[in-house]
């Protein structure tokens, strides 16, 4: 069954970093201090795990695959971090998200590259699809992903940061850097007029 | 105002807020702007599908790259004092254990619902709405003993079913036949019937909820989601139930109800038969696309072979306006009981169309026998004409023509009038608003009760029968006067009216009365359609009413009928003089001699040497007697 918000949406466990805090740890991680980096992390996975349960098929959707898969596309992108120029952790946050979702897409064409060893139960040989291309379809996630990377990167980082991870306006202000609330809000509905504007053009 | 319903629409989703959607197309100016809206209602759905995925992950944010820890139930460990078993399944919703329960020495099924039904408040209703259901005691409804909670868990006990869902079996087995999935039909009918009685709704029937056990036997499962939460409009996926099986009206956010749960037994007996949703989509959003352009697939598509009373049956459950369903599951139940308990399909057409075939044979003897006897009351000549069935049948079907083909044509004009304002109101949005403002309307004037539509038509047609009668009222009163005594007694001139030479006036007698009937008739479809959506009949009284004013009109219609256009006679000479042959008895023959005194009949013996014969068919009234010039 469909069981679809009908809790009230969470709030994030624990609030981003401000810019400067952002910057000063990624620069104590890429130099190697652990402690930063389980800071920075601490800070980033529990929203992308959250985020990457919508889009998970039923059998990676279990808590422990989910954090598995977060953990294993975190881990790979941190070998890449001192090519990465971190403004605040919203772009931190996209940057992980992207990764994430990278880790998503080698998983599902792995699956259809793999054949079928055993006629299993039809319902457990089901594709299953994530609840996110069951809400919307996955030509229209298609169309959207597309959409996000034609935009300025402030415009993703808003987007993600608001629909994805699910940032209240005053978490966003931080992790965005933006002076206010307000002000995270009008970047948000900015971006989602012009991704609107991105997807109607295809 | 510049982009106001961009503006409006990238507010509420990025506040996660409500969006009334309609309102927001109306307000855009051009399709650039509408197919924006429709990108940012993607984005809402989006949003609510990670805003709601965000609550559904065990919380393992202190951690950092290594396994996280988490709050489970596994086999062979105890939850309270069952000791479970064997996982069963699980899905959405959890998962279902096989557990042994020690203080009743039982085997019993419990489903674990999410961690996030933990909460306090959530729990209580879910112990309130145990309480409730194992209060349902019925064979095909699976026997829910509580929800208890343990640790974080909670978690709903049930009877255990041994056996396969309908769903298993429609991958082991195939296509159901449909005499099959109308029996089980009947089965989760009986079981919703229980439901709905005791107050609750399913919500999730569907082929993975109905259980066919071991005996054959089939129970409707999953209570999971059995409470109604009630009223108020909520958000396109604020849903709980399963996209295909879910009734349009709930895909769009409104409550569930009992006419949502039959709408689920349709497409359940649907997909039995051809394992087919009739509206089919990838996602949530195509499904409701689809509702909403009315693109769903009649189930003689797949399946032609069917017979149109099981058809009928799912065709109704699954009507896209809930009060065009069944009225409840036991009516559904009734009409299911006939499809599969009447005898084979052609026996049931055979015995309706020879059903049709003798109302309609003794529908035209009638009128054949009323316009006759008049005809032949009004010329004198009863005693002299023997006629039977068959010249009744061919009276009454001479007489019934060109009524018939005046329906048959407004039938074919109303039809294409239907299908113009079909094209019109999906073309232009004012049409439909227009078309939506309809049953509200209709609703307001007390129109969607069947008593007041019923009403309504028996009023319309009196008004209209009334109308044509006041209108022909000389021709009426002329054609009633003739009875009295009878046209031979009657003046002459009394009988230009009904000369050929004012076909005219006959036609316009025949066209009044023809469009009083008809209409008549039309203003009946409205109540009857609400009787056939409603499962109930308007009452006796005004039925006998409406009969009673149709059956005037018909009366009216077509006692004249032989008199103003079937009244050829065959011609004779008798005695120097021009007689028509009004009949024959044995050795007698009764003339009409126009020229005569009145009573302008004579009986004569057919060997009577000054009778002649001429063979020729003339129209008495057109004799010229009768004509007023000569006359004159």
């Amino acid at each position: 069954m469909l069981a679809v918000g009908t809790l009230p949406s969470p709030e994030i466990a624990a609030e981003p970093l401000a810019p400067e805090a952002t910057v000063e740890l990624l620069d104590r991680a890429r130099r190697g201090d652990t402690v930063a980096l389980e800071q920075l992390l601490d800070r980033c996975i529990p929203p992308l795990r959250r985020w990457a349960h919508g889009r998970l098929p039923g059998p990676l959707r279990g808590p422990q695959e989910t954090a598995d898969l977060v953990n294993n596309a975190v881990a790979a992108t941190l070998e890449r971090l001192d090519r990465f120029e971190v403004r605040h952790q919203g772009a931190l946050q996209a940057y992980l998200r992207t990764a994430v979702l990278n880790q998503i897409r080698d998983l599902a064409r792995q699956h259809k590259r793999r054949p079928q060893m055993t006629a299993l139960p039809e319902e457990l040989a089901n594709q299953d699809p994530s609840p996110l291309e069951l809400a919307i379809g996955a030509e229209n996630i298609e169309r959207y992903e597309a959409a996000v990377d034609r935009l300025p990167q402030a415009d993703q980082e808003a987007i993600i940061g608001r629909l994805e991870l699910q940032y209240s306006y005053d978490a966003l202000a931080v992790a965005l850097g933006k002076p206010s609330p307000d002000a995270a809000r009008m970047a948000v509905t900015r971006a989602l007029k012009r991704l609107a504007a991105e997807m109607r053009r295809g | 105002m510049a982009d106001e319903a961009l503006d409006r629409a990238a507010d509420g989703v990025a506040d996660g807020a409500a969006v009334n959607w309609k309102d927001l197309y109306g307000l855009a100016r051009s399709e650039e702007e509408r197919a924006e809206l429709k990108w940012l209602q993607v984005l809402g759905d989006l949003a609510n599908v990670h805003r709601d995925h965000a609550g559904n992950v065990e919380d393992t944010s202190r951690t950092t790259l290594g396994p996280a820890t988490i709050t489970t139930v596994r086999v062979g460990e105890h939850w309270g004092r069952y000791r479970l078993d064997r996982q069963l399944g699980s899905g959405g919703f959890g998962s279902v254990f096989s557990a042994w329960d020690p203080d009743l020495e039982r085997n019993i099924a419990i489903k674990f619902l999410r961690e996030r039904v933990a909460d306090d408040g959530e729990r209580q209703d879910l112990k309130r709405e145990g309480r409730a259901l194992a209060r349902v005691q019925h064979a095909n409804v699976v026997q829910v003993f509580g929800i208890e909670a343990h640790g974080s868990r909670a978690g709903l006990c049930m009877e255990l079913v041994s056996g396969e869902t309908l769903h298993a079996a429609m991958k082991t087995q195939g296509l159901f036949s449909h005499r099959e999935a109308g029996l089980i039909g009947e089965d989760v009918c009986r079981a919703l019937a229980a439901v709905h009685a005791a107050g609750y709704l399913h919500r999730d029937v569907k082929a993975q909820n109905v259980m066919r056990d071991h005996t054959g036997k089939i129970v409707l499962m999953d209570f999971g989601t059995g409470h109604d939460t009630g009223g108020g409009t909520r958000r396109p996926l604020d849903v709980v139930g399963t996209p295909a099986y879910m009734a349009p009206e709930v895909l769009h956010g409104h409550s569930a109800s009992e006419r949502s749960d039959i709408y689920s037994v349709g497409v359940l007996l649907y997909y039995l038969v051809s394992e087919r949703y009739p509206v089919e989509g990838s996602s949530v959003l195509e499904i409701i696309d689809a509702h909403d352009k009315g693109r769903r697939r009649p189930l003689v598509e797949h399946r032609p072979d069917l017979p149109m009373s099981f058809v009928h049956v799912v065709s109704r459950a699954l009507e896209p306006d809930p009060a065009d369903r069944w009225a409840s599951a036991g009516a559904m139940l009734e009409a299911l009981e006939k499809t599969v308990h009447d005898g084979a399909p052609w026996v049931r057409v055979l015995i309706r169309t020879a059903a049709a075939a003798t109302g309609a044979v003794m529908g035209l003897v009638a009128l054949g026998m009323i316009n006759s006897r008049y005809f032949n009351i009004v010329m004198g000549r009863e005693a002299f004409v023997r006629e039977g069935f068959a010249d009744w049948l061919s009276w009454g079907w001479k007489s019934a023509f060109a009524p018939m083909v005046l329906a048959l044509m407004a039938f074919v004009a109303a039809s294409l009038l239907r299908l113009v304002v079909k094209a019109v109101v999906r073309l232009s949005t004012r049409a439909r608003r227009a078309a939506d403002a309809v049953p509200r309307v209709l609703h307001r004037l007390g129109l969607a009760d069947i008593e007041t539509a019923a009403a309504w038509a028996v009023a319309g047609s009196i008004a209209a029968l009334g109308t044509t009668f006041w209108l022909l009222l000389p021709d009426v009163a002329l054609l009633l006067g003739l009875v009295n005594p009878n046209i031979p007694s009657a003046p002459v001139a009394a009988w230009h009216y009904l000369s050929p030479l004012n076909g005219d006036r006959h036609d316009a007698y025949r066209l009044g009365f023809e469009w009083a009937c008809l209409i008549g008739v039309a203003l009946w479809i409205l109540p009857f359609r609400l009787a056939a959506r409603q499962g109930r009949r308007p009452s006796a009284g005004i039925l006998l009413a409406g009969g009673a004013v149709l059956l005037l009109g018909i009366l009216l219609l077509d006692f004249p009928y032989r008199l103003l256009y079937q009244a050829e006679l065959e011609t004779v000479r008798w005695n120097g003089g021009t007689c028509y042959l009004l009949g024959e008895r044995s050795d007698d023959a009764l003339l009409l001699c126009p020229d005569s005194e009145a009573p302008r009949t004579r009986a004569v013996r057919k060997g009577d040497p000054g009778l002649e014969r001429l063979g020729t068919a003339l129209n008495p009234f057109a004799h010229p007697s009768s004509s007023p010039e000569e006359r004159r």
